[in-house]
């Protein structure tokens, strides 16, 4: 009877001692690895430019400019059609690497591979990409689009919503089209605090501005082959009584697929995936390409 | 129609065969019944003690004892919280003698509960198992503390193979399977997404359940269509002799459960349970949604005659939520959800001979989602439905010699269609699955049971798929108090789901993009009898999967259209890019400890185990361990009846009293779960034009699952106070879930934060269930 009591005992002892307390996950060094960030994209009939090549740091620890810029990498991009080689210089005025010569035109429907080598943390890394550019055909179709200066949900002499909408050529063969809206006067004053979907707070809104000002949408798996697509600007997009730009852009499969996963690597659970990038090596971003077109647009009280 | 033919030869077969064996041999056949409603009582153990031999009753409480020679026999009955039943029995040459027996339960208060009089020993229980095999009873169910109130899928992942991804969600993984591959059958019918308030409770009210079947694995020809497991769950079939009820209030529902008897011919029983959070709490409280709960089912049991039972039965379930954002706005971002079940199935239990015993089953079931999102202007409509005639003849050829054959014709119709912005999807397709199987069951010596058997499927979508599985068990006596098995087989599954926290899950199957899913399973068991009515068990497992499939968390980037509408929007009726396909493998040993009798009651449970998928476009292709992998797992399952704690040491009798205190412990550790962490974080805008911002820093995971959170573990506690009086019992009861507050990590929140403009990375633990208790009352009379 003593043993059973002294089991019991220490039984529930043990109990106690492992379903109480508090754990903790510390993220620190030990889930680092180093890696050669790419973020540019070419543009078919334009220079070789804002080509930005950094670097990844571990969590916790402070972002400074000179830490993350590889400023002596080794950054060459390749004509897939003919196999001449460009070197790219650092440009210290937009941070960025670009090619000055007059001897490389991008063209549309064409190849083009970028490669870059870097010392991180005393490693050398390396990583490439190969981007194919749009077939040309894309632009806006200005007078078949409604894109103008419009009052906040505003509506018509029938009382439905008036919509802003843009159609648009596509680039045969593109089928993703990324959209983004910036509010150019975006501020804390002209914020749209009676909208009709949430309450914003200011001191939530000084936290999120950049998220409020910043808008971006795509459309995927667009009919390629028909004319005219449209695209609606949704009032989702629109937080500010201010003048907004929309830059559209016809991307190459390298940015569609970095801007359709590079964001969402979270789940609803929690744990994190992998996002798509078509870079290889130790190189994380993207090398895209893409045709743009722009309109400008405002929303007044 | 070929299936038909066969299906009737044999059946001639049998019958020829039966009635030639039947010249010279007699037999004892019947039903055992719960003298106390009438129920038909499964898995009972009937014996004859003199020549050692025996059967248990089937799912229907049927049983037979076949090729026995004239003579006088003592006949036991026993099943487990029921005073044995005793008979001596006499057989003249060629009779086939009918008997319905009818068992006492032991708990009458104020008298003895007579423990030791079982008559059927603890390891002949534990052969008579099939391997893996784990039973539950409703009172096993109603004892172990959960959140807020019992629930079957949380109480199996008290067992050990059994874990849950987390306090959040009832659903169940066995043996390094997903949720997926378990079958659910509720009264003979399939169940599409059990699961209440997005799977924080499982659709099963534990008060109209009857028993439940777990099969952890290497189940017989009998199961197909998963890969994993196979949950039988028996409902009520309602209280032949009297009226009975019970309500119970909790903090979550209210659920009342009546049983009848029709006459002299049958019974009905009924339950229904509502949520009501949607009108007290919702009502005060902006943040609280408005959400409820509501399922209900009937049972009809229709005793025609000896040689004919019939029973109807119907469920019926929906989850509805209207949830605003902003509740205080005239016009605010919200949406409508609704979903829910409905199964209904129509069973005949038929004996053709005392030796042929046939199960005919027509089951209907369908589940629906509707979501509702009007400011992005999304809809959504998801069903699947399944009509499904099956049957299953058990011959009982001679003593030592059994077949069942089986067959199931299964018509599965549905889909998803999605409205949106961007695009419509519309996969909905209709399949057919049809399957035939033979099992035999065969004891060379009392030492022996050897079972084998081959299951044949043919799968008809766009894409048709053929599979034959073979199943195949043995056990052996090793001695008077132990026992060994083994078992193995191959196992083939056409449906998977594609799982969405906060929204239902979609089942899509088999196609020309996906191909159908494989496993193969082996384990070994040893069981021993470690004192009267102490089972301990220990089993060891490998299985192999092939083309599993997991959902592609990047579908976006992997969807093509299949055309285009009249106003250009891409239309999606394949299910090419939802899924990544992969094969996997799990191995582990669990053990068992189990005291299903006396005044403590409860179990203790360990078991190692390590899962490893390799999947395509994850991890870069490199094995990983899944989500649910968890290496160690403890469950200790105490339930005390304070009144008579000391028996069980003491050797005093336990005396039912009729005021008892009940405590219940549920102790739980799982070594930690993997995941994958935030490895860096990189400088990046979304878009090109953009300026530099708050938002322009992106996080780049760790490898998949490389790392493990913290080992979980959680103490949860139960006291009831039961008061019998006059035919009436009034239960009220404490449960607290994590009453030592452990605070369990459930993943990790990431947040970019600007202090002296700079630009800092902040990590948050958010964590599990903190201490829940709650309180709930219930009356039976």
């Amino acid at each position: 009877m003593l043993n059973i009591k002294k089991i019991i005992s220490f039984l529930l002892i043990s109990l106690t001692f492992y379903a109480c307390g508090e754990s903790s996950v510390e993220i620190g060094q030990n889930t680092y690895s180093p890696k050669i960030v790419i973020d540019g994209l070419l543009y078919p009939g334009n220079k070789v430019e804002n080509i930005r090549i950094t670097r990844n740091i571990p969590l916790n620890t402070q972002l400074e400019p000179e830490q993350v810029i590889l400023f002596a990498a080794d950054v060459k991009l390749q004509d897939m059609q003919n196999g001449n080689i460009y070197q790219l210089t650092f440009n210290p005025t937009n941070v960025a690497f670009e090619y000055n010569g007059n001897d490389l035109e991008i063209g549309y429907d064409k190849s083009y591979k970028l490669s870059v080598a870097a010392y991180v943390d005393g490693n050398l890394l390396q990583a490439s990409s190969i981007t194919k550019t749009p077939n040309a055909g894309f632009r806006i179709n200005d007078s078949e689009s409604y894109i103008d200066s419009i009052k906040y949900q505003e509506k018509d002499d029938n009382g439905n919503d008036k919509q802003l909408f843009v159609k648009f050529a596509p680039s045969p063969g593109t089928n993703y089209y990324a959209i983004s809206i910036v509010a150019l006067d975006a501020s804390l004053d002209n914020f749209i605090y009676d909208n009709s979907y949430f309450e914003v707070k200011p001191k939530d809104l000084e936290k999120d501005f950049d998220r409020y000002k910043y808008q971006f949408r795509w459309l995927q798996n667009v009919n390629s082959s028909s004319n005219n697509i449209e695209y609606q600007v949704e009032w989702l997009n629109v937080w500010f009584y201010s003048r907004y730009r929309m830059i559209i852009y016809a991307a190459d499969d390298n940015y569609r697929l970095f801007a359709q996963t590079h964001r969402n690597v979270q789940e609803f659970d929690g744990n994190f995936h992998e996002p798509r990038m078509n870079i290889e090596g130790d190189g994380i971003g993207v090398f895209g390409s893409a045709i743009t077109d722009t309109v400008y647009f405002k929303v007044i009280k | 129609m070929h299936q038909v033919k066969f299906f009737l030869l044999l059946i001639s077969f049998f019958i020829i065969t039966n009635l030639q064996a039947q010249n010279s041999e007699a037999s004892v056949s019947g039903f055992v019944f719960d003298s106390s409603n009438g129920e038909a009582l499964i898995g009972a153990n009937v014996y004859l003690t003199g020549i050692n031999r025996g059967a248990s009753s089937n799912t229907s409480g049927y049983f037979v004892i076949p090729n026995l020679n004239a003579g006088t026999f003592d006949l036991i009955v026993s099943y487990v919280g029921y005073k044995s039943f005793q008979q001596q029995i006499t057989l003249q040459n060629n009779e086939d003698k009918i008997l319905n027996i009818t068992l006492n339960p032991e708990v009458l208060v104020g008298q003895e509960v007579i423990v030791s009089a079982d008559s059927i020993r603890t390891i002949q229980k534990l052969f008579n198992k099939p391997v893996s095999k784990i039973d539950l009873s409703p009172v096993q169910l109603g004892k172990v503390p959960q959140v807020v109130e019992s629930d079957l899928l949380r109480t199996l992942q008290s067992l050990p193979g059994i874990v849950p991804v987390s306090d959040f969600s009832s659903a169940i993984y066995v043996r390094g399977g997903t949720p997926d591959q378990n079958l659910f059958l509720v009264d003979g019918t399939d169940v599409y997404n059990p699961e209440h308030a997005f799977g924080l409770f499982s659709t099963f009210n534990t008060d109209a359940i009857k028993k439940v079947e777990v099969y952890k694995g290497g189940f017989s020809a009998d199961y197909g269509g998963r890969l994993s497991s196979v949950i039988n769950i028996t409902n009520n079939d309602g209280n032949r002799n009297e009226f009975e009820g019970k309500a119970s209030l909790s903090l979550l529902s209210l659920n009342a459960t009546l049983q009848m008897p029709l006459g002299k011919f049958g019974s009905l029983s009924g339950s229904l349970r509502r949520t009501y959070i949607d009108q007290t709490l919702a009502k005060i409280v902006d943040d609280v949604p408005d959400y409820y709960f509501l399922d209900g089912n009937i049972k009809a049991f229709f005793d025609l005659d000896n040689s004919n039972k019939l029973s109807v039965s119907y469920y019926g379930g929906i989850d509805d939520l209207n949830f605003e954002l902003d509740k205080n706005r005239e016009q605010s971002l919200g949406f409508d959800y609704i979903w829910g079940n409905q199964t209904a199935s129509i069973n005949w239990r038929h004996i053709f001979t005392p030796k042929i015993f046939g199960n005919f089953w027509i089951t209907g079931s369908s589940f629906f989602s509707d979501f509702d999102f009007d400011d992005v202007e999304f809809t959504e409509e998801n069903r699947i439905r399944d009509v499904t005639l099956k049957g299953a003849i058990d011959y009982f050829f001679s003593d030592n010699w059994t077949f069942k054959f089986g067959f199931e014709e299964k018509f599965v119709s549905g889909g998803l269609k999605q409205d949106f912005i961007g695009g419509k999807v519309d996969v909905s397709k209709k399949r057919e699955l049809y399957s035939l199987y033979l099992t035999t069951n065969w004891k060379p010596s009392i030492l022996w049971d050897i079972e084998a058997g081959i299951r044949g499927d043919y799968f008809n979508s766009d894409k048709d798929y053929k599979n034959l599985d073979p199943r195949f068990s043995i056990k052996y006596r090793l001695s008077e108090t132990s026992n060994l098995k083994f078992s193995a087989g191959i196992f083939h599954q056409y449906a998977n789901r594609i799982p969405r926290l906060f929204f239902v899950s979609i089942w899509t199957s088999a196609d020309e993009y996906i191909k159908g899913s494989q496993a193969e399973h082996y384990i070994l068991g040893y069981q021993k009898e470690l004192a009267q009515n102490i089972e301990f068990e220990i089993e060891a497992y490998y299985k192999n999967y092939s083309n599993i499939y997991s959902y592609n968390p990047t579908f976006l980037a992997d969807i093509d259209a299949d055309g285009y509408s009249d106003e250009n929007k891409p239309l999606f009726n394949s299910t090419k890019g939802i899924f990544n396909r992969g094969d996997g493998n799990s191995f582990g040993v669990e053990l068992l400890i189990r005291k299903d009798v006396g005044a403590i009651t409860g179990w203790f449970a360990y078991s190692f185990a390590k899962t490893e998928y390799t999947i395509d476009r994850v991890n870069r292709g490199n094995a990983y361990p899944p989500r649910h992998d968890r290496t160690h797992a403890v469950n200790l399952v105490a339930n005390l009846d304070l009144n008579n704690l000391f028996c069980d040491f003491t050797g005093k009798p336990i005396i039912k009293s009729d005021k008892t205190w009940m405590l219940g412990f549920n102790f739980t550790y799982f070594s930690g779960q993997p995941i994958t962490l935030p490895a860096s974080v990189y400088v990046i805008n979304q878009a090109p034009d953009w300026d530099l911002n708050t938002n322009s820093v992106a996080i780049y995971p760790s490898g998949i699952n490389e790392f493990r959170l913290p080992y979980y573990a959680r103490l949860d506690f139960s006291l009831t106070y039961e008061i019998q009086y006059d035919g009436w019992t009034l239960s009220p009861y404490l449960q607290i879930f994590n009453m030592l507050d452990r605070k369990n990590v459930w993943f990790i929140e990431y947040e970019n934060e600007i202090k002296d403009g700079m630009l800092e990375q902040k990590v948050n633990n958010i964590n599990m269930f903190p201490i829940l208790p709650s309180i709930g009352v219930s009356i039976r009379f």
